[in-house]
């Protein structure tokens, strides 16, 4: 017999600690429990309908309320303190300084944040500090935190993405705010079953018991030349498919900064994509805007506004549709460009809104065109909009197909300016 | 590493005092029907939810039969609502010791609004409890690992900055009660299928290298679901270090690496390189980590390949007819 009760059964009377008739009496007492518990349960009343969405996110802090509306109130440029206040903080920023004061200014407001990733502290070593400049990242987001916050809360992680993200959710079980960086989203495959099935699962699972409100700040996209296969690659769509996760992908320096600042304050796990094209161009500059600007997730901002055609769009489409904008005006079609800042929650609204005054739309992403973010908003539209409309729902997205290395054929497979011209074109004339 | 398997905490002083233990005995009397008593009730939950599961009355079953002296002991080695647990679903019998009631796993078995775990979202035997510091259960393997990895680093965080615990207004630390103790451990457990797992290794990995108080109990029943241990592992357990010897690791030069075929050596193998160089032009001053399987029917050439190699015309290949009995 191998069975651990029937040897702890045996030991209990060999051992004179109880007689047959004591166990057989525990046993019935035991029996009983078991049978009352199952008959307790039975009773017990059903879950119901409507109680289904409650913890798919926080049910006490809304990313989209009013607390994270502080866009209009903090004027960029003139505010004091934080990384940047003063005099410097008028020049324009890139969207990587920005990111960069944003966390800068998030640690040093809230010392349960901890920052880790591949790379990510300025020198493992930190003797050698005196000596390098330190590395902060690849694309040197994270530079000057651990000389800053120090090595208990910017520090390397293993080369190891399912590490990264699995270490977050249990730093934030207990109430900390992991901000870790994948290193590039084409490597975010790892660590993807610990997002869906753990990270954005944990609140509704445990009916709100246990949450993990971590941030992933991760860089994404193409349009590098010669970024080729693995690092340009864009799949923002499959996160927007995971109830429980916040997804927001910034187009300029400002919206990274106010909500990186909402996803790192919020109580919801946060996917937050970087465009690394956009990280040092010159289009969404802005200057510093202090260390309390935040911006709320689910509000699209009107960049171009038109009256013949919406399209919609964000992350690195932006400026590209704002060129076709340009050359479209010049035929005399008006534009306007809705960008949504974040993509979970998005702004059915100002869809809506745009797409009764114009009643043709676009909706262009960087992503492949099958089964991509558009697909969905197009089909929303078409189902609820569909009364408004004058032409049909079209989408623009790359070709089904992974970014190549070659830049003539990199051109050819992401959307370019001119393709989007082409659509804007073709739509009004439909 | 910096691990040590298979040991407990040895309970304090403070902890004992008052336990009668017999001669020759670490446990009382007391205890030793403690034991028993939830041993045997965690098979009777089990016996009733199985009866629960043939009248249709629950949707799923998961049984922890044999596993209840390992999951008994260990639980009452922990501390619940102090220490961390990261449990797998067949922890009944962690559980029950721990204070889960069998009323509240059968809340959960009958998907009832009441079940405190998850209010009738998840399959019985996937535990959550704030109070007790039971953390929400998966149903993946090995992913609650990485967790509890997390969470112990969470927790000498807070005790080194105890000022971060405090709560603070206009975000998310509003919400969150931050409790933390200086000697806390965390414990997680897995079965001995999930071994195979890559996420194993990484929190071992990363538990050794930080030195993380975090305890990994592997429970063994000798099967992954159907599938036999011999399918999984080298050896009859992951933990055997002589099964593993199969790998032969060294480090520096790839011609006096032991276990590495001499013909490899010579003729620098599947690496183009000449004899004495470092194995990776791009490893070149750094140390290096080489591979060499052992056991003939470990190396990963099929036949027909094997065949190609040895007709190809080798000055080095063909002076080394000894090495090639690895191969063979």
């Amino acid at each position: 017999m191998r069975d651990p009760l029937a040897k702890m059964q045996m030991r209990l009377l060999r051992e004179g600690i109880l007689l047959e008739e004591q166990i057989n009496a525990l046993e019935r007492e035991l029996d009983h429990e078991a049978e009352q518990a199952a008959e307790r349960a039975l009773e017990a009343p059903l879950p119901t309908v409507e109680s289904i969405p409650r913890h798919v996110y926080s049910e006490d802090i809304d990313p989209t309320s009013s607390l994270f509306a502080t866009e209009h109130v903090a004027a960029p440029g003139s505010a004091g303190g934080g990384k940047m206040g003063g005099e410097k903080g008028s020049a324009p920023r890139t969207m990587a300084d920005l990111i960069n004061a944003c966390l800068y200014d998030e640690m040093s407001r809230d010392p349960r944040i901890v920052v880790y990733g591949e790379d990510v502290a300025d020198a493992s070593r930190e003797a050698a500090l005196s000596e390098v400049k330190g590395k902060g990242g690849v694309f040197k987001l994270t530079a000057g935190l651990q000389t800053e916050f120090g090595s208990e809360r910017v520090f390397n992680s293993p080369l190891a993405e399912a590490n990264i993200v699995g270490r977050a959710v249990g730093y934030a079980t207990r109430g900390m705010k992991p901000v870790v960086e994948i290193q590039f989203f084409d490597y975010i495959w790892p660590a993807v079953h610990q997002i869906r099935n753990e990270l954005a699962l944990m609140r509704w699972r445990s009916n709100g018991g246990y949450s993990s409100p971590a941030v992933m700040r991760v860089p994404i996209g193409g349009y590098l030349t010669g970024g080729a296969i693995y690092h340009s690659q864009s799949g923002e769509s499959m996160f927007t498919h995971i109830p429980g996760l916040r997804v927001v992908f910034p187009s300029n320096a400002l919206d990274a900064n106010g909500l990186l600042r909402t996803a790192i304050r919020c109580d919801d796990p946060v996917l937050f994509l970087e465009h690394k094209r956009l990280y040092r161009e010159t289009y969404g500059r802005a200057p510093y805007p202090g260390p309390d600007f935040a911006i709320p997730f689910g509000k699209a901002k009107i960049v171009r506004p038109g009256t013949d055609i919406t399209l919609v769009t964000y992350g690195a489409i932006v400026p590209r549709a704002l060129q076709a904008a340009q050359k479209a005006q010049q035929q005399g079609v008006e534009v306007e460009i809705l960008d949504l800042r974040t993509l979970s929650p998005y702004d059915w609204e100002a869809i809506a809104a745009s797409v009764r005054k114009t009643s043709r739309v676009i909706v262009a992403h960087e992503d492949m065109l099958s089964w991509g973010y558009g697909a969905e908003i197009a089909a929303r539209i078409a189902d609820e909009l569909f009364e408004f409309l004058d032409a049909p729902v079209r989408r623009i997205g790359s070709m089904d197909t992974f970014v190549a290395y070659q830049p003539l054929l990199e051109d050819a497979i992401l959307p370019q300016p001119e393709s989007i011209l082409k659509a804007v074109l073709d739509l009004k004339a439909y | 590493m910096e691990l040590a398997i298979s040991t407990t905490r040895v309970p304090g002083p403070a902890e004992t005092a008052g336990a009668q233990s017999p001669e020759g005995s670490a446990l009382s009397h007391e205890e030793m029907i403690r034991i028993y008593r939830l041993m045997y009730l965690s098979r009777r939950v089990d016996d009733r939810e199985i009866l629960l599961k043939r009248q249709q009355k629950i949707f799923f079953q998961i049984s922890a039969a044999g596993h209840e002296a390992l999951q008994v002991s260990a639980a009452l080695a922990m501390r619940p609502g102090y220490d961390w647990f990261f449990p797998y679903y067949r922890d009944r019998g962690l559980c029950l010791a721990l204070g889960v009631t069998p009323t509240e796993m059968l809340l959960q078995a009958v998907g009832a609004a009441t079940d405190p775990a998850s209010g009738g979202r998840q399959m019985p035997t996937h535990w959550s409890s704030p109070p007790l510091h039971i953390v929400s259960t998966s149903s993946s393997t090995t992913t609650q690992l990485l967790h509890a990895v997390g969470c112990a680093e969470a927790g000498r965080y807070f005790s080194r900055h105890p000022e971060a615990a405090q709560k603070a207004e206009g975000d998310y630390r509003a919400f969150r009660e931050v409790e933390f103790h200086g000697d806390e451990v965390v414990f997680t457990s897995l079965g001995e299928g999930s071994t195979s797992q890559g996420e194993f290794w990484e929190a071992l990995n990363t538990a050794s290298n930080r030195k993380l108080p975090v305890i990994f109990c592997v429970e063994d029943n000798g099967y992954a679901i159907s599938v036999p241990v011999e399918v999984n592992t080298p050896g009859k357990h992951f933990e055997a270090g002589g099964e593993l010897s199969q790998l032969s690791f060294c480090r520096g030069r790839w011609d006096r690496c032991r276990g590495v075929p001499a013909r490899l050596q010579r003729s620098g193998g599947l690496l183009p390189q000449r004899p004495g160089t470092r194995v990776c032009a791009w490893a070149r001053g750094s140390a290096l980590l080489a591979l060499a399987f052992r056991r003939r029917q470990a190396v990963p050439l099929d036949r027909r390949a094997r065949g190609r190699r040895h007709a190809r015309p080798s000055g080095e290949d063909a002076d080394a007819p000894a090495a090639r009995g690895h191969f063979a």
